[in-house]
């Protein structure tokens, strides 16, 4: 299984449990994110990378597509748990002026109360 | 260090993503003469991703069933050069809201000689695309020469790319009589 979404506190969470984050399964993450997307107008998702220590511009561009999504459905998507290398392809590509990132879902969690 | 060169040819398939990508940071590393340690992993991550896009985009845009892959070691920088069959780089400008645009220009570039072409636009930087010959053009990643747009709306295409001209630099592409396509930068060593 690569991804799965549960609730936590309250919040939609989207688990990234492949630690490749690729080109293999950039669709399905797009697929799925975007279906959350639109069956819930108004949502926040947040998205767990902590399992991710690699990631490439397809996953990039999936990740870029559900923004686009969100945009339209009034969803607001959060980042959280990434590592060093993740965190750096992130920097890298400016991937910081369209999603909040957090370290770590308390912190995340926090900016909600 | 005395320059070198080493070759690698393989099926171009997703399947030999990670097999290229650990072979060709280990051929990096050991002709390259770089030792893991804490100053070089940034550095041994960036070659990684960058071999990593160089294989992507020979896998998803060639249309080859192989790709061969020439590492060239200097005093001071590696140069890697990807050979591969297919119909070659197509030119997929951006608009200026960074939107894919509609307008592609395959080789032979007619009459394109001298144009440039955005390619990947975002809050603060630009990937321009430069054709400087029928069969023949450079890539180059660049600050920014238009206006900022609203960041919100302004979001990015071509990753791939983007990240290639970020990590490597003098990528130039070029297309011979037979139909082999060279795709080719160099990488400065840490």
């Amino acid at each position: 299984m690569n991804f799965d979404i549960m609730i936590h506190s309250g919040i939609k969470v989207f688990r990234i449990h492949n630690p490749r984050a690729t080109s293999t399964i950039a669709p399905e993450f797009r697929n799925l994110l975007i279906e959350e997307i639109t069956m819930h107008p108004g949502a926040i998702i947040a998205i767990d990378f902590s399992k991710v220590d690699y990631i490439d511009s397809s996953f990039i561009g999936s990740l870029v597509a559900g923004y686009k999504e969100s945009l339209k459905h009034n969803v607001t998507i959060k980042v959280f748990g990434t590592q060093e290398r993740v965190e750096s392809t992130f920097e890298s590509t400016k991937l910081y002026n369209l999603f909040e990132i957090f370290k770590n879902f308390t912190q995340l969690k926090k900016t909600l109360e | 260090m005395d320059p070198c060169k080493v070759s690698l040819k393989l099926p171009a398939s997703a399947r030999h993503q990670v097999f290229f990508s650990e072979t060709g940071i280990r051929i990096i590393e050991s002709f390259a003469g770089i030792e893991k340690s804490a100053e070089n992993t940034k550095y041994l991550s960036d070659c990684k991703l960058l071999l990593h896009e160089l294989f992507t985009n020979a896998v998803n845009h060639s249309g080859s069933s192989e790709v061969e892959f020439q590492f060239s070691f200097e005093e001071d920088l590696f140069s890697i050069e990807m050979v591969f069959e297919g119909a070659g780089f197509t030119i997929k400008p951006v608009k200026e809201d960074s939107t894919p645009g509609t307008v592609k220009h395959k080789p032979p570039y007619k009459g394109l000689e001298g144009e440039k072409f955005i390619l990947h636009l975002d809050a603060d930087f630009e990937v321009v695309c430069e054709v400087t010959g029928e069969h023949e053009l450079t890539l180059k990643n660049r600050e920014r020469t238009s206006p900022k747009a609203e960041d919100r709306f302004s979001i990015p295409e071509h990753f791939g790319l983007f990240i290639i001209t970020m990590l490597g630099h003098d990528v130039h592409y070029k297309r011979d009589k037979e139909g082999k396509n060279f795709f080719s930068l160099k990488k400065s060593l840490p």
